[in-house]
């Protein structure tokens, strides 16, 4: 008996599948490369289009608290004392970074802060570590203060993707998130992240994951009470960065 | 489970739901919340009626154009060093992923909620491997899971008919001393499934959408649990139904934005997730990534006037406004797809025999037809479906279907007709009361048939048990005599109304 699990990636097995489904619907192969999907409209695009920047930021502002999402905006001159002061007033013992470059993290004014963040535990997640001790520190981490790339008006979102540096673990397993976004990254919708992240892999961006995250975890599982606050983390901030 | 969860008769199940008043409220609570939170969600983003074209014209551009964007998603799961399998049934599906966790001696097997998982029986599959243990990560597929395998009642909120009360105890039998405060409950969950979850080497997700010319999936879930899933194990199968893919993210955040309001009012799910197999200097994530898509019945839809219905994202907003299902609770329906998209779909899937009753659970209303995100025309299928059965398979074989043809030829003959008129009075004398105290003068002279044995056809029974019936007169005193009987009389005089005119 063959094993089923040679028929992956095998010809065959994607032929006959594609020629069969081809033949129930009564249409030939091959026909799309002729009839590209064109939309019908341009409502994606011209969501938020007419919202001035400080619109945009009062609408993500207002989206992201409607998320359970808490929003803080500071100059990057301050993220250093708020980020020391929050982690004080949170009562953080294990702080989880990721493993920035010296630029990055001076891009925020944040490079002596990652060195001596003020917290009994901390740990970066970094590609010099195993998988699992990565994991482990993102497991046991009270909070992880990230790097997100856009903040979306329209929805209350920050994304981030998966890096050496920062990885999925780093953003799930957390009991807080919090993520730094520069107000240079607002923009008006899903469409508009989308577009600048195809543009960025056009250019030679390579991860595995774009993550679109918008506030704490949740469920309405349990007689649809909303319960914030599951799986992932529970709580959840983004810093805006105004001045970068 | 597979896609049928009852054994029982329609009637039987119907009759089981109409008993559970906690479901039948837990399920009006929630029509009429979810009503107020997507109408509100939808005004939000705006022309509406606009985005529900453009997701339409999506969802009908891929089904035409299928075998094209299913090869091109291969083509890049493949390049990226991941591995597709094309399952044309449930047995191949759930057999290929067994053996996968066989080969990759897969000990601790962690599941995010994925209808099509459930469609082709997989825990059932999985739990056959010895020494593999498997957990269902979703907050409300964990309960059913730790009840037995509980029915779920909904294709969202599968936990729907389930009180706090319940739940607080079936995990007591796991160790919580807590209350019965959903914050709490749920706490637990996090706490209980964060110890498996850091050993789990076999994760299993769905998909919302596969995006085609990128080969990532996309995952649109709120507690974060796909997410860990697709992060710590090592190796990750996704399942797919074969309809569920898009040309680019750009389609896919379309439907994204579209699926949250319909579902749950969300501008967004939590997590909107597109992922694929672990790349070069990344830590965590896939090292290994298998793709299974299953067609298990689609390809039926294909082609036909059914195929509408693939273009279901699976919002569940069909069956949240639905007036039947908000009577019969999603048990009801016998199948893992309950509501309008259910009585379209499952006899696609599972065969008409097996779900020949779910058309006729309709009211033909079209409130899911108005509400469908990507424009399903759900009552016309439905109605489809009845014309299906009883005009091309002739699957009536009831006394229902003896008597209309009875009737059929009665009303083609005058005589037999004109017998019929007369009979009606003697005949119906011994199932009827003459006597009607409190009745409204002139409704029931000649009495009322509020009685028939049990032997008598359903079709008549169904009449007289709901309805007062009034016993027809005699045949000479019927409305056709009458009329006959009686000339015109002169016009009354026209009374001037106060404040108008005579001819007003």
């Amino acid at each position: 008996m063959t094993s089923l699990l040679d028929q992956a990636n095998n010809k065959d097995n994607r032929e006959q599948f594609l020629n069969r489904i081809a033949k129930a619907a009564g249409r030939p192969r091959h026909a799309l490369k002729d009839h590209p999907f064109k939309p019908l409209n341009t409502l994606p695009d011209d969501l938020l289009a007419d919202k001035s920047p400080e619109e945009l930021l009062n609408i993500a502002i207002k989206n992201s608290e409607s998320v359970n999402a808490q929003v803080v905006l500071k100059p990057a001159a301050q993220l250093a004392d708020f980020l020391t002061a929050y982690a004080k007033q949170e009562n953080i013992s294990h702080l989880l970074l990721p493993n920035n470059t010296p630029e990055e993290w001076e891009k925020y004014g944040l490079m002596e802060w990652s060195k001596n963040p003020g917290v009994e535990n901390v740990a970066v997640w970094s590609d010099k570590l195993s998988r699992q001790e990565n994991e482990e520190n993102a497991n046991q981490a009270d909070l992880a203060v990230g790097m997100g790339d856009y903040l979306i008006a329209a929805t209350g979102t920050v994304t981030v993707i998966n890096r050496s540096a920062q990885g999925r673990g780093f953003d799930y397993l957390p009991t807080r998130l919090l993520l730094i976004v520069p107000k240079s990254g607002l923009v008006k919708s899903t469409r508009e992240a989308v577009n600048k992240y195809n543009e960025q892999t056009a250019n030679g961006l390579s991860t595995s994951t774009f993550n679109f995250i918008s506030g704490p975890s949740n469920s309405g599982d349990i007689e649809m009470e909303l319960v914030v606050g599951v799986h992932g983390p529970v709580e959840c901030t983004y810093l805006i960065v105004e001045d970068r | 489970m597979g896609i049928s969860t009852s054994d029982k008769p329609f009637i039987t199940r119907v009759k089981e739901d109409e008993a559970d008043h906690f479901m039948r409220a837990a399920v009006a609570k929630a029509q009429d919340a979810q009503f107020i939170k997507r109408t509100q969600a939808r005004r939000e983003l705006g022309n509406w009626n606009e985005w529900r074209d453009l997701a339409e014209q999506i969802r009908q551009h891929v089904l035409k154009y299928l075998p094209d964007y299913l090869e091109e998603f291969a083509d890049n799961v493949e390049k990226q060093d991941g591995h597709v399998f094309f399952a044309k049934d449930e047995d191949e599906a759930h057999n290929f992923i067994k053996e996968l966790a066989i080969a990759k001696k897969a000990k601790n097997i962690v599941k995010s909620k994925s209808m099509v998982t459930t469609e082709i029986d997989l825990d059932k599959t999985l739990l056959s491997i010895p020494g593999a243990n498997l957990l269902e990560s979703d907050l409300a597929e964990f309960i059913l899971q730790e009840d037995n395998w509980d029915e779920p009642t909904h294709i969202v909120f599968p936990t729907l008919h389930k009180n706090r009360d319940q739940i607080q105890r079936e995990f007591q039998k796991l160790g919580y001393d807590g209350d019965d405060d959903p914050q709490h409950e749920a706490r637990f969950v996090r706490g209980y499934l964060r110890k498996y979850f850091m050993k789990a080497d076999f994760g299993i997700t769905g998909c919302n959408f596969a995006i085609a010319d990128n080969g990532m999936i996309n995952l649109d879930t709120n507690e974060g649990n796909a997410d860990i899933t697709m992060a710590i194990p090592k190796t990750q199968v996704v399942v797919m139904g074969m309809e569920r893919i898009v040309p680019s993210m750009k389609e896919a955040e379309v439907l994204d934005n579209m699926l949250a309001r319909s579902a749950v009012g969300q501008k967004l799910t939590t997590y909107c997730t597109f992922t694929g197999r672990k790349k070069g200097g990344e830590v965590d994530g896939p090292d290994d990534f298998w793709v299974v898509i299953v067609d298990d019945g689609r390809s039926k839809a294909l082609g036909t006037e059914f195929e509408p219905i693939l273009q279901c994202i699976r919002c569940g907003a069909c069956m949240n406004v639905c007036p039947v299902y908000r009577q019969v609770g999603g048990k009801g329906y016998g199948s893992i797809y309950p509501g309008p998209l259910g009585e379209v779909l499952s006899p696609i899937l599972g065969g008409y025999e097996k779900f020949k009753d779910l058309p006729y659970a309709c009211s033909l209303c079209a409130a899911c037809t108005e509400t469908c995100p990507v424009k399903i025309p759900l009552q016309h299928l439905i109605r489809e479906h009845r014309i299906v059965e009883m005009d091309g398979k002739h699957m009536d074989h009831s006394m229902t279907n003896l008597i209309l043809k009875m009737v059929g030829k009665g009303t083609q003959s005058p005589f037999l007709f004109g017998s019929a008129m007369k009979m009606a009075h003697p005949a119906s004398n011994m199932f009827s009361q003459t006597e009607q105290p409190g009745a409204v003068e002139g409704m029931y002279d000649e009495g009322k048939i509020d009685y028939v044995p049990k032997i008598v056809p359903k079709l008549i029974h169904g009449w007289i048990d709901t309805r007062d019936v009034p016993r027809p007169v005699k045949a000479k005193e019927n409305f056709r005599h009458w009329f006959k009987d009686h000339k015109p009389e002169e016009m009354a005089p026209v009374v001037k109304k106060e404040g108008g005119h005579a001819n007003d």
